[in-house]
């Protein structure tokens, strides 16, 4: 376990300075823990209870990461971690739902058919990461400040302190922010 | 970037002064405040429409899209299998299984890892033979082989660990390239291919589904052929496998459309299968398409087991290659080459004459280089770099030196010769619309072919290449079948050259018939392909956009098409019909609007121009033209509606604007030009006439209608002359324009010049108009007896009045057939007054009939129908010389010597004067010959 740990701190490292590449990496050694949490968690908890994945999350790390190590013990990098690899989990997953579906439904109902077929995900994971990768490449704050928001699940405040940014242009990059993505992602479903 | 990432900012900024105002005030604000950018006013407004959208976003749809994935149990990414891989992501699915990219954990090298679905995997029998299968692959090493290298039984479970390989399968690479592979991109990849499937059938396994999806290609080139862990081993008696494919979910829940036939009625099958597979596989490289599919798999099955696909063609496929390809999917295996291995030499040796045919590119492109490196040098130029021409501009000439097949000539004259159709679900007359409107269509997409007009090919019932080729100088001919089956059309394209009946090209190719709203743009594409014309991106857009989706639709208008083409009146109704059904279908439809106009115009035309027929044409038109408003062929209409109505001015707006829409339509100019004409704009017409020719300058109606404008309006023959005889250059074996042209020679008084030209273009075909002219040429020889003879002809083939008259003309004077005359004149009255019966102040009958009553001697009634005729053209000089005429036959000198005075005033030619038998007297009075003389001084008149 302390080889598995240590490649864990580290990925977490690279990942906090900026190396896409970790994320890739850390993905299946957190999912497959994240799975496993879940499941515990279902089975005990009372129906209705949602199922809060950044906790999840953070009981992973938990689990894994030496949480003295200097680089970790800051909670902006845990926040920063957990959304990017919630985002890169959801998407991986729609991902594989739409092959999923196309690959079977292409073969075995006739042509017409399979054309009338129309996925019923309320948000489309993968033309909204699309349209954050668009923002990110024009203003990284604001990518990121969406990211932590949604995929994290963190307040103005928490977002604020994780930037180190004020609150007032939380609010702002936000509000702007979503409005832009929702755009964006219609424009990317509507294209053929 | 820069800019763009300045913009955004600016536009956040903006975007959060104008939130901070009252929704109600928030676009006035912006449109004030920034009223000097208006690209943040368009982009801060199209936010402030996705307002409500972005109230979708939420944490919670994280929450519960995390809790649906982690309680998704098929759901494996990121768990450890057999102890070593670590599952990172799904990279494919299937019908029967899914892809895993996994990590090893020691080796760190990414594997694909494929599992078989729960409902396969579950099954034990399935389970077993899938494994048993699998650790059969694994002895399978090959450079094109995706090697499995491992199989994993885990619990409920099961894993083939296989290479991973890195590229993109051909299916991706054919989606991408959308358009068939040339041979040299094809060669080096079946080879390949033949390669891997030779090594499996060493070993006694058979693949049982290679098709592209299976097919990896890596970026240096490689093939891998992939999932061999499907593949079956045969055993040693490969005859006695009948009890291994007994079951047929095993064979048939793969893909169909490259099965073998014998694997589909699970017959025994062998290695052989493969080839069929592959074959498909190869078919659909050369050819774009597998010749198999269709929308079901049971009709895709069907077809598998009983249609041979059409040979491939195409300018590069050589017969030999085509040959290999077409042997691999042959029905029988035993028909089949005789294994991978042979496939693979044959192959090769295609590979050679290939290679052969670059070697013989290269010494060109050299000798062409160093010609030009000399030129420069010799010049003076420091050549730095020399641009090599591309490989087509001299592929011709090592096509000829290979004689690999025949070439394309440059100027090409097409004909569409009338489709041969097998099965009768449609109306002969929707196939005469498609007819119609695919030629057009060629016509104005390409100014680089001219094409006969569909019109001029029914009217001369041409149905020939050879044919068409001497009668409108067409150098190619495009025709084909079609075949409607029960659910598709089955196209074969040919085209040929006209003077030889030699086949230059195939395109086989069948569409669905649920999509027989693409079939006529389908066959442009292939006319396009066979005549070596590439299209621009823009001319294949506007070849889809047909105005209607509904196929039901542009069926009923190309019907309609095809009745308004036969011109007949019942026809009309019937062609409005159509167009109604089609509005039915889809009444947003432009096209079939202006079709609907079209046929209330021609049943309008035909009930003398009834003005409600008018109407009903016009208000279909402008709905054309609302829907539409760059419908040329709305625009079209209109111009002949208002030309009908008389409204000259509006007509050639209308005019205008289909040509401004369509600059090569030399149909809308000479349409323009006659009615420039008919107002007396000369200047304009002649421009308009000349415009229409320089867009189809090989188009020989063109000149004719140029030639019959100098010709019958401003009388200038030598004009006409030049222009008919352009025409009869461009096709000499045409009658019709050699008879213009003896009519123009008549006009000025060239008889013998006129005989000529009548009598070559009776030799080609003995038409009514150019006996008649004949006849007419002779009677101006004053040779009565061969006047006579021609007229003779004439009325044999065309028994109406007209003939008739003009014999009774030509036997009057020859003394023996007087009496004949009399009672052919008496014939000839009869049958006009037939015509007068429909159309009693129809001038062209009343001067004529006049003329015969004079001939008799009936004063009364050849009086009262030359008022007529006079009364509705008061001051037309051919009406007043043949007054002359009449009033000269009853002696009345001084008005017949009126008549023709007024006649020659009006422009009246000397020589058609003097073309008159019948004004031989009146012409010596000292008052014409004086008139003459000052005519002939003025030298104004020929």
């Amino acid at each position: 376990m302390g080889d598995e740990q240590d490649q864990l701190t580290r990925l977490l490292t690279d990942l906090s300075h900026g190396d896409a590449a970790a994320l890739e990496k850390l993905v299946p050694l957190i999912y497959g823990e994240l799975k496993k949490l879940a499941r515990f968690h279902m089975s005990r908890e009372a129906p209705g209870h949602t199922l809060q994945p950044t906790a999840l999350l953070n009981e992973a790390y938990l689990k894994f990461a030496d949480m003295r190590h200097p680089a970790w013990k800051d909670r902006k990098h845990f926040f920063a971690a957990a959304s990017q690899i919630m985002r890169h989990l959801l998407v991986d997953y729609a991902r594989k739902k739409r092959t999923t579906k196309r690959g079977r439904e292409a073969i075995r109902v006739p042509f017409e058919e399979a054309i009338a077929v129309s996925t019923d995900v309320p948000i489309d994971f993968i033309a909204l990461n699309e349209a954050m990768n668009r923002l990110a490449d024009l203003d990284p704050r604001k990518a990121q400040v969406i990211e932590l928001w949604f995929f994290g699940g963190l307040t103005v405040q928490e977002i604020a302190d994780t930037l180190n940014i004020g609150t007032s242009t939380v609010h702002r990059d936000l509000e702007f922010g979503k409005v832009w993505i929702a755009r964006e992602v219609q424009s990317i479903d509507e294209e053929p | 970037m820069t800019k763009n990432r300045e913009f955004l900012t600016e536009v956040a900024q903006a975007f959060s002064e104008v939130t901070k105002a009252q929704p109600n005030a928030r676009r006035e604000f912006l449109s004030q405040t920034y009223a000097d950018r208006p690209d943040i006013v368009r982009e801060v407004e199209s936010l402030l429409d996705h307002q409500a959208d972005a109230a979708r976003f939420d944490h919670s749809i994280v929450v519960d899209a995390a809790a649906e994935m982690l309680q998704d149990t098929e759901n494996v990414i990121g768990s450890l299998v057999g102890g070593r891989y670590v599952i990172r992501r799904c990279i494919g699915s299937g019908a029967m299984a899914e892809v895993y990219l996994a990590d090893h954990v020691t080796l760190k090298t990414p594997f694909a890892l494929k599992r078989p679905l729960p409902v396969y995997r579950g099954d034990p029998s399935y389970r077993s033979r899938f494994l048993a299968e699998a650790r059969r692959a694994v002895l399978l090493k090959h450079d094109n082989v995706a090697r499995v290298h491992d199989v994993i039984n885990e619990g409920q479970d099961i894993f083939v660990v296989m290479e991973h390989v890195e590229g993109e399968t051909l299916r991706s690479r054919m989606n991408r390239m959308e358009r068939p592979f040339s041979v040299s991109e094809f060669l080096p990849i079946a080879l390949q291919c033949a390669s891997a499937l030779a090594a499996a059938h060493e070993k006694r396994i058979v693949h049982l589904d290679v098709k592209p999806e299976n097919i990896m290609l890596t970026p240096a080139g490689q093939v891998k052929i992939c999932d061999f862990g499907v593949a079956r081993r045969l055993s040693s008696d490969s005859s006695n496998d009948t009890t291994e494919s007994a079951d047929p979910k095993w064979t048939l829940a793969g893909t169909p459309a490259y099965m073998a036939p014998e694997v589909i009625l699970s017959q025994s099958f062998d290695e052989r299968a493969d080839l069929f597979s592959l074959g498909t596989v190869f078919y659909e490289m050369l050819g774009g398409r597998n010749p198999f599919i269709c929308p079901t798999t049971m009709s895709t099955t069907a077809r598998i087991v009983s249609d041979m696909p059409p040979s491939l063609a195409g300018p590069e496929i050589d017969k030999a290659l085509a040959a290999i390809v077409m042997r691999m999917l042959a029905k029988d295996p035993a028909a089949r080459q005789a294994s991978a291995n042979v496939v693979m030499e044959q192959l090769k040796t295609s590979q050679r004459s290939q290679h052969a045919l670059r070697d013989l590119v290269g010494s060109f492109r050299e000798a062409l280089t160093k010609h030009w490196r000399m030129t420069a040098a010799a010049i003076g130029f420091v050549v730095i770099v020399v641009a090599l021409p591309p490989v087509w501009l001299y592929r011709d000439e090592i096509q000829k030196r290979l004689g690999l097949y025949p070439i394309i000539p440059e100027k090409k004259v097409v004909v569409v010769l009338p489709f041969h159709i097998t099965g009768n679900t449609r109306s002969p007359y929707y196939w005469t619309g498609l007819t119609y409107s695919l030629t057009s269509a060629l016509n104005q997409l390409s100014p680089r072919i001219q094409v006969v007009p569909a019109e001029d090919v029914r009217v001369h019932k041409i149905a020939t290449a050879t044919e068409a080729g001497r009668f409108f100088g067409a150098n190619l001919a495009l025709t084909g079948s079609i075949v409607e089956d029960h659910d598709r059309f089955r196209i074969s394209l040919t085209l040929s050259d006209t003077t030889d009946p030699k086949q230059l090209r195939e395109i086989p190719f069948t569409i669905a018939q649920s999509d027989s709203v693409n079939l006529e743009s389908r066959i442009i594409d292939a006319a396009f392909a066979s005549l070596e014309i590439e299209l621009s991106p823009a001319q294949q857009d506007s070849l889809k956009r047909r105005g209607t989706n509904t196929p039901s639709a542009y069926e009923f208008y190309l019907q309609g098409i095809g009745y308004l083409a036969t011109h007949r009146l019942e026809d009309a109704d019937k062609g409005i019909q159509s167009f109604r059904q089609a509005l039915l279908a889809d009444s947003n439809f432009g096209l079939a609007y202006a079709g609907l106009g079209e046929a209330y115009l021609t049943k309008s035309i035909a009930a003398s121009k009834d003005p409600r027929l008018l109407d009903r044409s016009q208000e279909a038109c402008e709905k054309a033209v609302a829907i539409d408003g760059n419908l040329a062929a709305g625009h079209g209409c209109l111009g002949r509606i208002q030309k009908t109505r008389g409204n000259s001015a509006v007509a050639v707006e209308s005019y205008q604007r289909a040509i401004d829409l369509n600059g090569a339509n030399d149909a809308a100019y000479r349409e323009m030009a006659a009615v420039y004409e008919r107002l007396g704009n000369w200047e304009v017409a002649e421009a308009a006439y000349q415009k229409a020719i320089d867009v189809r300058p090989d188009y020989w109606g063109n000149h004719i209608w140029l030639a019959s404008f100098y010709m019958f309006s401003r009388h200038e023959y030598q004009d006409a002359v030049k222009l008919y005889q352009k025409a009869v250059d461009l096709v000499p074996d045409n009658p019709l324009p050699r008879a213009y042209l003896c009519g123009a020679y008549i006009f000025m008084g060239r008889y013998s010049d006129a005989v000529e030209s009548c009598t070559r273009s009776i030799a080609l075909k003995p038409e009514k108009a150019a006996y008649i002219n004949l006849g007419v040429a002779y009677l101006g020889q004053r040779e009565f007896t061969r006047a006579a003879e021609a007229f003779e002809h004439a009325v044999a083939l065309d028994p109406t009045y007209k003939p008739v008259g003009h014999l009774a003309r030509a036997y009057s004077w020859i003394p023996e057939r007087r009496a004949e005359a009399t009672n052919l004149y008496l014939k000839a009255i009869g049958l006009a007054n037939e015509q007068l019966a429909v159309d009693p102040n129809d001038p062209d009958t009343n001067i004529m009939v006049a003329r015969y009553h004079a001939m008799v001697g009936h004063r009364d009634k050849a009086l009262s129908h030359l008022q007529i005729a006079l009364k509705e053209r008061p001051k037309d000089p051919h009406y007043q010389e043949i007054a002359a005429v009449i009033h000269d036959q009853f002696g009345e000198r001084s008005t017949a010597l009126g008549f023709l005075g007024r006649a020659i005033a009006g422009g009246y030619s000397l020589t058609e004067i003097e073309a008159e038998p019948e004004l031989d007297n009146l012409r010596q009075t000292p008052t014409i010959q004086a008139q003459i003389e000052s005519v002939k001084r003025k030298g104004n008149r020929q």
